[in-house]
């Protein structure tokens, strides 16, 4: 049986392994791991004896890390998803990290922006140092505003604005109005700019909430971009096409997070123009359409936590201090994924305009629901399910959302 | 729930049949007729049995990021093989190592399964004892039941155990099967018992018997059984979804759902090449061991 | 006398340890097991464990999406069995007749059985994409609608599943039926012909009433299977549309190891155990009865 033992029996006993977990980015670059790689080897150089092992887990991230706590195996420190966060904080999968903030006179929590603090933060105790976040917004192709001749969507553009810009646009196969997929995480934010909300969050009910008059009518915008007015392919023919039409050059707006860029970046060249669909200088930021005064989007970050089973706090604590510094960000954020927590990095870094245009949408950005409530994985496949009932097949909005909400309100209340 | 060895089974080669001696009073054109509508059904039906994996294979050839092509576009202008290397060898999804724990966990399971199982189907055939049916019926019994049932005392057990993401935990639970057992008692029931005596004679013990006698008169069996086991083992979802967790133990089955869930369905070529990998062993190990699986599924059948 | 009889016994119990062991580490213990936690409130994101009597399958039955999951599985396994039966039988009796390359057929036909139920998952996804998707491609050559989403249509996904199972399985039924239809005597079937009976008679009064029992283990293991289909709901809809392909497999599943209700779960399973076993004596029964009715 010794045969077996070929994982885990080599690391030689005098090394303190610290591991830490990350649902990683299993289509990222290789340039983002070789430099990620980098970092931990320079955080071993300056701790002799300490191997930094990350874990990375892709798939159902939140769910392994529940079972990995429940065996008594969790990684030593764990990479936090704002949208999942509360699950890790109301149940003390994570610790506090008040006592050592405090303790620490050489890190401040000033340093970071405060909506990205506030999604892991319970009055004082504050459960994970931000790294980096990105704010949901419109993404457009200014080359095919250009060709249709269309001004560019302004910041305080409302929902008839957006269907107006997108109809203009509209010209598939080759360019539609405006692509969008079927990603509650994606989507949440139309219901916010049109007045409406998912759950009410004092009786964390979603019945009379998420069926509210303005979200039938938010549903049925959504709906008639794709059924009636057409100006959006429906999400069965994006599947049929199997590629993402904004990034190859075949949509003028999308709507997505900071992420994308690094997929936009390497768009796919166009075998008839032999140039890539999708001109890196030709992307547009803009703020999401609003009938509400201001602007709304969701804040989606990641942060450091130190887990509750963490076998050496005191170094779990400097590697979160090392990782979370400014030295380390300005290598680490060179990756392009998200606009950094911290405000002098993501200053440094705000060189171009569209890097600018994303700082500009911030101040309406607000923390997920899985930041606060426990359970709200459960609430997104639910969510998805009643815009699929619309947008394929054809029930109408108030039918959909009041189903939603009794199933959420059940899910949600499971003894 | 007899022995049943010498029932004919169907070989694939075999073509016995009772149309067909119905039939043969020359070639009237109702039978031609017949021939030409039973060879149109065979190759309609193959064709639609084929024609995903061609697609698989041709898409796998395409530009990473190409949309899913039309018919008259499926075959690439140029192949891009390069595809295979670059899934082979991505960072953050190392197919080449779910590769290895696929073959590692597979070559395990099949020989642990088949020594643990053989042992077991050796008392079965071979000893006269009490209990003997009730064993027998508990194992056909369990066989029954799939993992839905035992998935959460399963997990809770190897997570005590500390064997959660962890070779144990893919290869532990694969040890011995009832499918197997069944089968080789069968077979060593065809095996004359007067060997066994003539062994015994010359001195033998119960363990030379089995290793001696029993074991190499069948390996037309055993091979059946190693198919059988290895196609199951290699393809087993549920087991590796839930014992493992890091990318580093996952098995090219888990692998793959991940691949396809990481792409969202935007990059069939690299899923493609993805599938193409987790198939090909598969498919060798069917071309070969083909004739096995027939008499295997037939040995199954409880009559 | 007595003494070789023990030493037999003991010997054997020595070969059958290690089985015996798995078995009742890996089946019987956690059967038991699993109906011990389904009596306790038991959630893995709470210490708080308490016993609750049957009030987790209480709750099962009264639950909504849990009974759609088990309508939805009777439905599926209703569909399938019976279909996915008739055509491994037909398979059977077209590669049956003694045709030039017929054991070529027969191989292409088995494939499907033994490729990887994830990559068949993602092949059938193609299958039924819309206009690309080989079905809609086949139907636009025939000037027939090309743009159903056939996974995403709640009229027909479950139907899209069903169809799947039966040619996935089409393999391992033929085979079984074919080896069936090889073992009957074809003297049985000279005399019927002395008698006038052929075709459809002779099949309906020889060869399915010889098939019974391939036909009652056929029955019994695809209704397990398709009582418990998992992989291909995993994959390919979740659940959807509108909870359409919710199977009690998958709505377990989803139970323990995204809501951690490990109690509720695991009595949800054990309703799944009794209606499973419940079928299986039915079946028993009708085929028993299906067997007389023909005077066999």
């Amino acid at each position: 049986m010794a045969g077996f033992c070929l994982i885990g029996c080599a690391t030689p006993h005098h090394e303190i392994v610290l591991t830490i977990a990350t649902w990683g980015d299993p289509v990222s670059t290789d340039s983002y791991t070789k430099s990620l790689n980098q970092l931990y080897k320079n955080f071993e150089l300056d701790h002799p004896g300490v191997v930094i092992k990350r874990e990375v887990v892709p798939d159902q991230y939140v769910s392994k890390m529940v079972l990995d706590h429940d065996a008594g195996a969790q990684a030593d420190i764990l990479i936090l998803d704002a949208a999942s966060a509360a699950l890790f904080i109301n149940n003390h999968l994570v610790k506090n990290l008040q006592p050592q903030v405090q303790a620490d006179p050489n890190f401040h929590l000033q340093d970071f922006y405060p909506s990205t603090l506030a999604i892991a933060d319970r009055g004082k105790a504050i459960y994970a140092i931000p790294q980096d976040f990105t704010p949901m917004v419109i993404y457009y192709d200014k080359s095919k505003f250009i060709k249709y001749n269309v001004p560019f969507p302004k910041d305080n553009w409302d929902f008839a604005d957006f269907l107006k810009t997108a109809k203009a646009l509209n010209h598939p196969p080759n360019c539609w109005g405006f692509v969008f997929g079927n990603w509650m995480p994606g989507w949440v934010m139309w219901l916010w700019n049109n007045g409406g909300d998912v759950l009410n969050l004092s009786t964390k009910r979603s019945l009379g909430t998420l069926n509210s008059p303005q979200n039938c009518q938010t549903f049925q915008f959504l709906n008639d971009l794709v059924n009636t007015d057409k100006v959006s392919p429906s999400p069965s023919a994006q599947n049929s096409l199997g590629i993402d039409l904004f990034a190859n050059g075949d949509a003028a707006m999308t709507v997505s997070g900071h992420w994308s860029l690094v997929g936009y970046k390497q768009s796919p060249i166009d075998p008839k123009t032999g140039k890539p669909g999708l001109n890196w200088k030709n992307l547009g930021v803009a703020p999401m359409p609003h009938n509400t005064p201001t602007p709304q989007t969701v804040i989606y970050e990641s942060g450091y936590a130190e887990s509750s089973q963490c076998r050496h706090p005191k170094l779990a604590w400097e590697f979160i201090k090392y990782m979370t510094s400014y030295k380390v960000q300005m290598v680490y954020n060179q990756s392009g994924i998200a606009i950094d927590a911290r405000k002098d990095v993501a200053e440094a870094r705000a060189t171009s305009n569209l890097e600018k245009e994303f700082l500009a949408t911030v101040s309406g950005g607000r923390s997920p629901y899985g930041s606060k409530i426990n359970n709200y994985t459960l609430v997104e496949p639910i969510g998805q399910s009643a815009l699929e009932a619309v947008l394929t097949n054809h029930v109408p909005p108030k039918q959909a959302l009041t189903e939603a909400a009794k199933q959420i309100d059940n899910e949600l209340n499971i003894p | 729930m007899g022995p049943n060895v010498n029932a004919p089974s169907s070989g694939m080669k075999t073509s016995r049949n009772p149309s067909s001696s119905l039939g043969t009073k020359g070639m009237v054109p109702k039978a031609v007729f017949k021939k030409v509508c039973s060879y149109a059904a065979l190759l309609l039906i193959s064709a639609f049995m084929m024609a995903p994996f061609v697609w698989m294979v041709l898409v796998s050839l395409h530009k990473p990021q190409s949309p899913i092509p039309t018919l008259s576009h499926l075959v690439p202008p140029r192949p891009h093989l390069s595809n295979y290397p670059k899934v082979l060898l991505n960072p953050n999804l190392p197919v080449s190592r779910f590769f290895f724990n696929s073959v590692f966990v597979s070559a395990a399971v099949v020989f642990g399964q088949l020594f643990v199982s053989s042992l077991a189907a050796y008392a079965l055939s071979r000893h006269r004892f009490k209990g003997r049916s009730t064993v027998f019926f508990l194992f056909i019994v369990t066989m029954m039941f799939g993992s839905t049932v035992t998935q959460i005392p399963v997990y809770l057990m190897l997570q005590n155990l500390h064997w959660l993401n962890t070779y144990f935990a893919l290869i532990v639970p694969g040890l011995s099967s009832a499918f197997t057992i069944f089968l080789l008692r069968q077979a060593f029931l065809s095996i004359p018992f007067e060997l066994d005596e003539a062994a015994k004679l010359d001195g033998a013990g119960e363990m030379k018997i089995f290793w001696q006698v029993v074991i190499p008169l069948s390996r037309a069996a055993l091979a059946t059984a190693a198919t059988f086991t290895f196609i199951g083992s290699w393809t087993d979802f549920f087991g590796p979804l839930l014992y493992t967790n890091s990318t580093r133990m996952r098995t090219l089955e888990v692998g793959l759902s991940i691949y396809h869930s990481a792409y969202g369905g935007n990059n069939w070529p690299l899923e493609m090449a993805a599938s193409v990998i987790v198939m090909m062993p598969l498919l060798l190990v069917f071309l070969f061991g083909q004739k096995f699986f027939t008499k295997g599924i037939s040995l199954g059948a409880i009559k | 006398m007595a003494q070789t009889q023990i030493k037999q016994a003991r010997a054997a119990w020595g070969f059958l340890s290690l089985s015996l062991l798995h078995l009742a580490a890996f089946a019987i213990y956690p059967i038991l097991f699993s109906f011990f936690i389904s009596l306790y409130h038991w959630n893995i994101l709470d210490d708080h464990r308490r016993f609750v009597g049957f009030a987790n399958y209480l709750f099962s039955l009264k639950e909504p999406t849990f009974l759609n999951a088990l309508w939805n599985s009777c439905l599926f396994t209703a569909l399938s069995v019976p279909l996915g039966l008739a055509a491994g039988l037909l398979a059977a009796i077209l590669v049956a007749q003694p045709l030039r390359g017929i054991t070529v057929f027969r191989a292409i036909f088995y494939i499907p059985a033994i490729s990887s139920g994830v990559a068949t998952s993602i092949m059938w996804i193609y299958i039924y994409l819309p206009t690309n998707g080989l079905i809609n491609t086949v139907l636009g050559w025939l000037h027939i609608n090309n743009a159903t989403d056939f996974l995403h249509d709640a009229r027909f996904a479950m139907l899209s599943l069903v169809f799947m199972s039966i040619v996935t399985g089409l393999g391992p039924r033929m085979v079984l039926y074919l080896s069936g239809i090889m073992a009957i005597p074809p003297s049985l079937y000279e005399a019927a012909s002395i008698d006038g009976a052929t075709g459809w008679t002779s099949f309906k009064k020889i060869t399915l009433p010889m098939l019974t029992p391939t036909t009652l283990f056929v029955v019994v293991t695809s209704t397990i299977g398709a009582m418990q289909l998992f992989t291909p709901v995993y994959m390919m809809t979740q659940g959807g549309p509108e909870g359409k392909t919710d199977v009690i497999g998958y709505h377990i599943y989803t139970d323990a190891w995204q809501n951690f209700a490990t109690g509720l779960a695991s009595a949800k399973s054990f309703i799944l155990l009794a209606a499973i076993l419940l079928i299986s004596l039915v079946q028993f029964k009708m085929v028993k009865s299906g067997l007389e009715g023909y005077g066999a």
